[in-house]
């Protein structure tokens, strides 16, 4: 771009440089535009998370005899069809959809009651991911990131319980892997009851991480 | 001069380039940069806040009774005021992250639980319940985290506290809560 001048080394800048000094502007803005641009683009999915949440609309009753097949074998059920509010990722209830990569925090809240439960049963809440393989699912093989809480009934009369559970699901973005939420109640003389809205399932984006 | 899609400013070929050019690209490129700052500590200081009961709280058994918080530790947004001690007023639209830690420091010996709450408007979203014995001694610490969704401002969050058994019981507690999205 520049020009020698006299015997000391001194350049200076011609007037066909001038043209070379807007490119080299229009280069430099273009690139910091885009740069700024792409940045801009990961705050703001920083700052507006995935999120998605369902939360039953009918009353499920659960036993211990039949329902689902859960991991480790475990019968009960699950909310399956509910009301869902969610950001960027579908408002549908999930079932064949592959989760964005990353690590989600999953939770799940609910509230029942249980008639005359024997005394010392437990009830089960779970959540984990779920894996579909050539569009099938097989509980019992293919949950992930399975974390679970348990309660111990006094037993006796009728009675009120709420559980609630949480932990990390990793999406490694190849496998179609969806959030599931479980509750098993291991007795046999009596039955749960969940009244429509009080079982909540929550996924949270927390970051893409690195996923293995 | 043309512009990009932030506003930095350019001179074309034809354009004179002189100083007030330079200087233009230069005041252009600098105001698209704190536009991407001014995102950027929106991201970083998301609405937060973290209030405590210190004091300990005697909750009558049988009765559904709001936590009170006494300490503010931390409010960016403006979820507490002292006037009010039992609500999170939620500072903008958006989904916020909820989570409360209690613990029982005197309850009943007998069979015991504590039903824990969170409630929106007065209406529960999530719930815990857990014995908490002193005699089986079980355990005391109780914990419940909770997405609240496209939320809006000015709703108000509470944590209730319910013992069942044999009489009253008292828990302290550290309550949190974060905005994560917008929307």
């Amino acid at each position: 771009m520049t020009t020698n001048i006299g015997t000391h080394g001194l350049t200076c800048m011609d007037g066909s440089d001038y043209a070379a000094i807007s490119l080299w502007m229009q280069a430099n803005a273009q690139a910091t535009d885009a740069a700024l641009v792409g940045i801009r683009q990961s705050l703001s999915t920083f700052m507006d998370r995935p999120y998605w949440q369902a939360t039953n609309i009918n009353v499920i009753n659960v036993d211990s005899v039949s329902g689902t097949i859960g991991p480790n074998g475990a019968v009960g059920e699950t909310i399956g069809g509910g009301t869902v509010v969610s950001n960027e990722i579908p408002s549908s209830f999930l079932t064949q959809y592959r989760l964005p990569k990353g690590v989600y925090l999953l939770q799940s809240s609910v509230n029942y009651t249980v008639a005359t439960p024997n005394n010392n049963t437990t009830r089960t809440l779970m959540v984990y991911g779920m894996d579909s393989i050539n569009g099938l699912e097989s509980s019992q093989f293919t949950n992930r990131n399975l974390y679970q809480v348990r309660t111990l009934e006094a037993g006796g009369a009728g009675n009120s319980g709420a559980m609630s559970v949480q932990g990390l699901l990793f999406a490694d973005g190849v496998h179609t892997r969806r959030p599931e939420s479980f509750f098993t109640h291991q007795n046999t003389s009596s039955q749960i009851v969940i009244a429509a809205g009080a079982w909540r399932m929550s996924l949270l984006f927390l970051g893409s991480g690195l996923v293995i | 001069m043309p512009t990009t899609s932030l506003g930095i400013t350019y001179p074309c070929s034809t354009d004179l380039i002189n100083l007030a050019t330079l200087q233009s690209f230069a005041n252009s490129t600098d105001t698209a940069i704190n536009s991407a700052n001014q995102l950027g500590n929106l991201a970083r200081l998301a609405n937060f806040a973290r209030v405590r009961n210190v004091l300990g709280q005697t909750f009558a058994v049988a009765v559904s009774t709001p936590t009170t918080y006494d300490t503010e530790a931390f409010d960016r947004g403006g979820f507490f005021t002292s006037g009010a001690p039992t609500l999170l007023t939620l500072p903008a639209n958006g989904t916020y992250l909820y989570t409360t830690h209690v613990v029982v420091q005197s309850n009943p010996a007998t069979y015991t639980s504590l039903r824990l709450a969170v409630l929106v408007n007065g209406v529960e979203f999530a719930y815990h319940k857990e014995q908490c014995n002193t005699s089986p001694n079980v355990s005391r610490d109780f914990g419940l985290s909770v997405l609240l969704p496209a939320r809006v401002a000015g709703d108000v969050v509470t944590l209730n506290q319910l013992f069942t058994g044999a009489g009253n019981g008292t828990t302290t507690m550290n309550t949190s809560i974060i905005q994560v999205a917008n929307v």
